[in-house]
């Protein structure tokens, strides 16, 4: 068994310890929010954090994660998170399919500096693609939760 | 009205009163007898049929049952906001439902950017009938003529006294009415129209609850991966399955006319156990095809006998200058994000698919084939769709995973993934295609273009006779806008084994590259601005001009930066007219788009916000063509195998788009493709004017 630190709970799971994180979250614990796209590490579809700092789920093995992992589903369950707030407020999503990760990812740029540098964010987002372009709007959503 | 898309004939609409806790119900048919219907589709006991359009719920609660597949085009908003502007409903109270699949719906395709210029008017006036309804029964309870009856947003208000009634306190008694006749399109005022409301959609989209095909799960469901033939037309000789078999959580190892599959109780496990399997395949009849044989294809075939397209006009006998350039694109896939999926339960003898679809009739109609079952027995649940692009107007992997589910041992749901390798091996691709163009100019004018196109093509693959034009391989070609004596449009479809598939915009995606390109350089042999030169020439093309004029103006307030150009593209598709001037650099770094001005006129408009989002995301998808957009053919198969090969678009490669929306009192357009076509061509003339020679060939990277 493996024990893991999930959305604020302890969460054991009977898998393989080099399953990969996606699928024990998607196939084992029905969580489906963090999504699968490439499977290599290439898009970063699957981005969820790991202490607050963004990890491909889909290329880390689930016996390798230390550390409080959030999701998605855990990002809110307080109540809307700002950058939930600030996607809705520039209607960023459009097919909505990578919009967990972009979140995920921009809550973890937006963690690490409350007013990252242009550089900082390109960083941060560029690790995570869009096939329906939302990007422009995702640089509004971020300019609108900076801490200046 | 007459649509666009097709003909929607005779409708009714039906009222259900007050049955299974529901106010007032209103249903449309299109094109069909009610009796027929009943024949096709029983009506169920208990329950409503799925013919039902629009709910008014005893509490006030809108429910719209939205037609159409929501690909992130906005139709869980536009559709309901079409038939809440008719009753005047409460926009916080509507709440859009997906159907399944059902002809009572009557087209559920979602294609061709025509969901909303489509049904603007039977959407509009399905609720305007319903308004109407509630109006009658207000004025009833209230014993006062009809006239003095208004509506406020969910409400029906009797004006000289103030009293008010809300549409749920009146649904049961509305339903009693009889279905009025509601006024032409042009007497219903717009209540919601032309407002950017909040998006249905979005909630659920930034919480992690939103349903795509993939994230279906069920209870004992399992998980297949299909390894498909390497390459085109191989057939599978033998398979040793003993290896993948043996490791934990496989169930079964299938073989089907599709290739071989593996099923397994996770995801991961399926996908490690397809790549365990030995298989032997026969290389089939295309193992030596390349991409340079398709190219020759392409040669030889535009030098031969053509179709004609359009002709009108005659040559000019004489003329001072000819130009001549060819024009060549790849083939491209479509890559969305949530790679190609699809669910099947068959149990008692029906068959339950949920599908992110584009198309759930055609789904439902392919698994009634292949299983012989009735309508009734097969039930299709469209999903939130990851990226439509058109990918998902086919069906491959339904039939795929109904081949499979069929040959289960132990019955369950099973949910077919397709890896992104499989998805860009097995796409259905943009077809490639060879553009060859002529202008002759004397006189300072543009006397003759004559445009040929050599291209396979998606409705014969197989190739067309010498005198067949595919339309869709000549669309955005053959509506050349310009005024001159001549024009010849020729067009030759391409025999290719390489499977082929509409993709966003279709023809569009490559004929405007060549049009709006080839334009730039007559107007640079003219030495006339390629502003001024289509101003000019598009005198007769007054929406046309319009974009133009208005891109032009608003490019004007930001000044070019040094060591950058620009280019500019007009163009018109799904009866929407787009204008675009990109502004475009080139450093070690490579090319880089910084800018986009656009202009749009897609007529009257439902949602602006939704508009401005699409064109910004056809830019961004044209974008990722024009730069990196290369399907490669190698030995009979597709040499691209993930986003590291067939790159995309990233964050900071997207420019600062800047969208103008014209106000028109013109029948809606389409708004979902039409961002696309443009781009391109806009980026290509910027780039050839920054390197001071023509570029004629995507992708630029």
């Amino acid at each position: 068994m493996i024990t893991l630190r999930l959305n604020g709970e302890d969460v054991a799971v009977d898998v393989p310890p080099e399953m990969p994180l996606l699928w024990v979250l998607r196939d084992v614990l029905q969580l489906t929010g963090t999504k699968f796209a490439c499977g290599i590490g290439a898009c970063g579809t699957c981005t969820l954090l790991v202490d607050g700092q963004a990890r491909r789920s889909c290329v880390l093995p689930v016996g390798e994660v230390r550390g409080e992992i959030t999701t998605i589903e855990g990002l809110g369950r307080e109540g809307q998170h700002p950058v939930q707030a600030a996607w809705i407020a520039e209607s960023v999503p459009q097919c909505g399919y990578c919009q967990p990760a972009q979140i995920l990812a921009a809550v973890a740029l937006l963690g690490a500096d409350p007013d990252p540098g242009e550089e900082a964010v390109q960083a941060a987002m560029d690790a995570v693609l869009c096939r329906c372009g939302t990007y422009p709007r995702i640089r509004k959503a971020i300019d609108r939760c900076r801490r200046r | 009205m007459k649509s666009p898309i097709g003909k929607i004939g005779r409708r009714e609409l039906l009222v259900a009163g007050g049955a299974g806790g529901l106010g007032l119900v209103l249903g449309i048919w299109y094109g069909t007898r009610r009796e027929r219907w009943r024949k096709n589709v029983p009506e169920r006991e208990g329950s409503f049929s799925p013919n039902v359009y629009l709910a008014i719920e005893t509490d006030g609660s809108v429910r719209i049952w939205v037609n159409r597949s929501e690909l992130g085009q906005g139709v869980w908003t536009a559709l309901p906001m079409l038939v809440a502007d008719g009753l005047d409903a409460d926009w916080s109270r509507v709440q859009p439902v997906q159907p399944l699949a059902s002809r009572n719906y009557g087209v559920q395709f979602t294609a061709v950017s025509s969901s909303v210029r489509s049904q603007w008017q039977v959407l509009r006036q399905s609720g305007a009938a319903a308004r109407a309804m509630l109006m009658a029964a207000a004025a009833k309870t209230w014993g006062c003529a009809r006239e003095e009856c208004a509506t406020e947003a969910g409400f029906v208000v009797h004006s000289p006294s103030g009293r008010r009634l809300g549409y749920g306190q009146l649904a049961l008694l509305a339903s009693r009415e009889p279905v009025p006749e509601v006024g032409a399109e042009d007497d219903l005022p717009p209540r919601l129209l032309g407002r950017s409301l909040p998006r249905k959609d979005l909630p659920a989209k930034v919480d992690g609850s939103a349903r795509f095909g993939l994230d279906v799960r069920l209870p004992g469901m399992v998980f297949a991966a299909l390894a498909r033939p390497p390459r085109f037309g191989a057939r599978l000789r033998g398979v040793s399955s003993r290896h993948a078999e043996s490791l934990p959580g496989v169930r079964q190892v299938v073989t089907t006319d599709h290739g071989v599959a593996v099923v397994a109780v996770d995801t991961w496990t399926a996908l490690r156990a397809r790549d365990a399997l030995e298989l032997d395949w026969e290389p089939g009849p295309h193992v030596s095809l390349q991409g340079s044989h398709i190219e020759r294809d392409l040669r030889t075939a535009i030098e031969g006998d053509l179709a004609t397209a359009r002709t009108a006009g005659t040559e000019p006998a004489e003329a001072s200058r000819t130009l001549h350039a060819e024009y060549e694109v790849p083939f491209l896939a479509h890559a969305p994000m949530e790679p190609i999926n699809c669910t099947v339960w068959l149990h008692d003898g029906r068959c339950d698919i949920w599908a992110p679809t584009q198309a759930p009739g055609r789904v439902q109609l392919t698994a009634m084939e292949l299983l012989g079952l009735s309508e009734p027995s097969v039930s299709v649940r469209p999903t939130f769709v990851g990226g439509g692009f058109g990918r998902r107007v086919h069906d491959i992997e339904v039939r795929e995973a109904v081949a499979i589910a069929r040959k289960l041992t132990t019955p369950a749901p099973l949910q077919l993934v397709w890896s992104r390798t499989d998805d860009l091996r097995h796409d259905l691709y943009r077809p490639c295609a060879l553009h060859r163009l002529t202008a002759r100019l004397g006189d300072g004018a543009l006397l003759s273009w004559q445009h040929r196109i050599a291209a396979p093509s998606i409705i014969k693959p197989a190739g067309g006779e010498a005198t067949w034009v595919d339309p869709v391989g000549v669309e955005g070609a053959v509506e050349f806008p310009y005024a001159t004596p001549h024009v010849e449009v020729r067009y030759r479809a391409v025999p290719t084994p390489v499977p082929l598939g509409f993709w966003r915009s279709v023809g569009h995606s490559y004929n405007a590259f060549a049009v709006e390109c080839f334009i730039d350089e007559v107007a640079e042999a003219l030495g006339r601005s390629p502003a001024a030169l289509r101003r000019e020439l598009l005198h007769a093309a007054p929406r046309h001009r319009g974009v133009l004029d208005a891109v032009e103006r608003s490019a004007a307030l930001v000044p070019l930066s040094a060591g950058r150009a620009r280019g500019l593209a007009v163009h018109a598709s799904f009866e929407s007219y787009v204008a675009m001037i990109a502004e475009v650099g080139e450093d070690d770094q490579g090319i880089r788009v910084h800018r986009v001005f656009c202009a749009v006129d897609c007529g009257r408009i439902v949602h602006p916000d939704l508009i401005a989002s699409q064109i910004e995301g056809g830019i961004v998808f044209g974008l990722s063509a024009a730069l990196f957009g290369r399907i490669t053919i190698e030995d009979g198969a597709v040499v691209e195998s993930g986003f590291l090969d067939y790159r995309l678009a990233t964050y900071s490669a997207s420019p600062e788009i800047h969208v103008e929306i014209l106000s028109s009192r013109a029948a809606a357009g389409g708004v979902g493709e039409i961002g696309v076509p443009p781009i391109a061509p806009a980026v290509v003339n910027a780039l050839s004017r920054l390197r001071g020679e023509r570029v004629r060939r995507l992708p630029l990277c």
